[in-house]
């Protein structure tokens, strides 16, 4: 298959009760060893730069570089900044294997802070050396299947 | 950069502190959310979710009510969510114990 559906998510705020849309993507990852190791991505159209925080890459042995950027950090958070790849495969996809730019972010090595901010834990997918390989639509359609309609996924 | 609300109301804001393991007990709270969603979809949408579609909003918003914001390994079924590990320091050993055939049957996620 060279197109993948995925529903969007839906949460409902309790305070406003607005309901809140968010796109994920589930992906596997080729460790050091060869293996796969499942990751899920928040689809962000808004981000340039797809991104892992460095612990979690570590946690998964995914390689990456083992010094980090000199002169860049990450803006929102100040956290220092790995630049690398990342050679992934779409669940659900035809079990092509991307290589993405990814920026691995943090300390691989700080200990695990219970209470991080989710800007901080989340692994984004964001356009640059993507949206050239993956086709990435929003559809909001509601079906009786998918109430909040899809993120639609194709091969390019 | 993603964003980030944080629902006070919500609740694992208000401080239950549960963190189950395993088949996930469905709190009450979920199932009247997602009777009201049912019903605004009716009404707005004239739409009647599938099992399918139900099973898989009860999941997301079971795992949300447990463990928003925090790192779990989990397996999506029939009969609910099953979380594996939370925390990195709980995923990397149990990732590490698992072969490569069991490894795809599950989802590292922020709940």
């Amino acid at each position: 298959m060279s197109g993948l559906a995925v529903p969007l998510i839906a949460r409902t705020l309790q305070t406003t009760g607005d309901i809140l849309l968010r796109a994920e993507l589930d992906f596997l990852l080729r460790d050091r060893s060869g293996n796969w190791q499942p990751l899920t991505f928040r689809v962000d159209s808004g981000t340039e730069m797809t991104s892992i925080p460095a612990d979690v890459a570590k946690l998964l042995d995914l390689p990456f570089p083992q010094q980090p950027m000199s002169g860049l950090t990450h803006g929102p958070t100040g956290q220092q900044v790995r630049a690398g790849v990342i050679r992934a495969q779409v669940v659900g996809m035809d079990g092509t294997e991307y290589i993405f730019p990814c920026y691995f972010l943090g300390d691989p090595d700080a200990p695990p802070d219970p209470n991080r901010a989710l800007t901080l834990s989340v692994s984004l997918l964001g356009l640059t050396g993507v949206v050239d390989k993956i086709r990435i639509t929003l559809d909001g359609t509601p079906t009786p299947g998918t109430p909040n309609g899809n993120l639609v996924v194709e091969k390019l | 950069m993603v964003s980030e609300f944080i629902d006070l109301m919500a609740p694992r804001w208000n401080g239950k502190g549960e963190r189950p393991r395993g088949l996930l007990p469905v709190p009450p709270e979920v199932e009247a959310a997602i009777e009201k969603e049912e019903a605004r979809l009716a009404r707005e949408q004239n739409i009647v979710m599938t099992p399918e579609a139900r099973q898989r909003a009860i999941n997301a918003w079971t795992l949300e009510y447990y463990y928003d914001g925090h790192y779990v390994a989990c397996r999506d079924t029939m009969q609910g969510v099953e979380v594996l590990a939370v925390g990195l320091e709980e995923i990397g050993p149990l990732l590490r114990e698992k072969s490569q055939e069991e490894l795809l049957t599950i989802r590292v996620t922020v709940g």
